[in-house]
């Protein structure tokens, strides 16, 4: 990871960590899903498994949903995470 | 499009394409903000337009909320202490008021000249301030992302008005009659 890579992430993680004291609960899991993007996106995509950048298609799509739907958005978090016990149960 | 439409059809854009947002369109939004209605006219607030794409990036580091691709980012910005000292309490309270009152003006006014927004609240105040070199007590109250869009927004779903009007007093039932 490059030093621009760190910057992103850290910066992101410790900023999202100090706002979620005072943001309303559903932006918890949406900052997740957001740092969940944006380490993906640094990773070296040979040597990282294709079925996590499927997983993010799904995931980019959910992230608007929060803000739309809470119901719907709650679903699909189950739903990303059925696929990815899945696939840990094929894989491992 | 009518008042009415354009504050029905309005939606918080949070992807934009790569096109550059003019300057006349920029000065057209912060005059539509200069319009609001600001507590005990103290107009305080200031504007902080940043279209540097280092700049964002660095404000989006410390903006967990913000949109990945804003071509434009206005910070709506006001000096708390300044706003006690000329208007008390009342003004330092009604400040933040008035910069929700001049984001909706520009919100709407971005989308009658066809440009996305979105009103962005999740960011550290104090590193925000630093990288936009705010003096003094100046802090951001509110972000703003701007920029053209491909894809509008679906609407969200809203509550109907016998769910949340109230004639005369809380109890009361809206009259069909009128």
């Amino acid at each position: 990871m490059n030093r621009d890579c760190q910057a992103r992430i850290f910066t992101f993680l410790l900023t999202s960590a100090r706002g979620c004291v005072d943001e309303p609960p559903l932006y918890g899991p949406l900052r997740l899903l957001e740092a969940y993007s944006l380490l993906l996106g640094m990773l070296k995509s040979d040597e990282t498994d294709e079925f996590y950048y499927k997983l993010n298609e799904k995931i980019e799509a959910l992230k608007d949903r929060c803000m739309e739907d809470e119901g719907e958005f709650i679903e699909g978090l189950d739903r990303v995470l059925e696929e990815l016990t899945g696939h840990i149960i094929d894989e491992y | 499009m009518t008042l009415d439409e354009l504050i029905v059809s309005r939606r918080s854009v949070r992807q934009y394409n790569e096109k550059k947002v003019e300057r006349d369109k920029i000065e057209s939004l912060v005059n539509a903000a200069i319009w609001a209605p600001t507590a005990g006219n103290l107009q305080l607030l200031h504007f902080v337009v940043v279209r540097d794409k280092g700049v964002i990036e660095k404000v989006k580091l410390f903006s967990p909320g913000m949109p990945k691709t804003a071509p434009c980012v206005i910070a709506i910005c006001a000096d708390l202490e300044e706003a006690r000292l000329r208007g008390g309490e009342f003004a330092e309270k009604n400040t933040p008021v008035d910069s929700a009152f001049a984001a909706q003006n520009i919100l709407l006014k971005a989308h009658q000249i066809r440009l996305g927004a979105c009103v962005v609240k999740s960011y550290n105040k104090k590193s925000i301030g630093r990288i936009l070199k705010l003096p003094g007590a100046m802090m951001v109250l509110m972000l703003i992302t701007v920029g053209y869009y491909d894809k509008r927004p679906k609407a969200p779903a809203r509550k109907s008005l016998s769910e949340v009007l109230h004639y005369e007093n809380w109890e009361s039932e809206m009259k069909q009659d009128e």
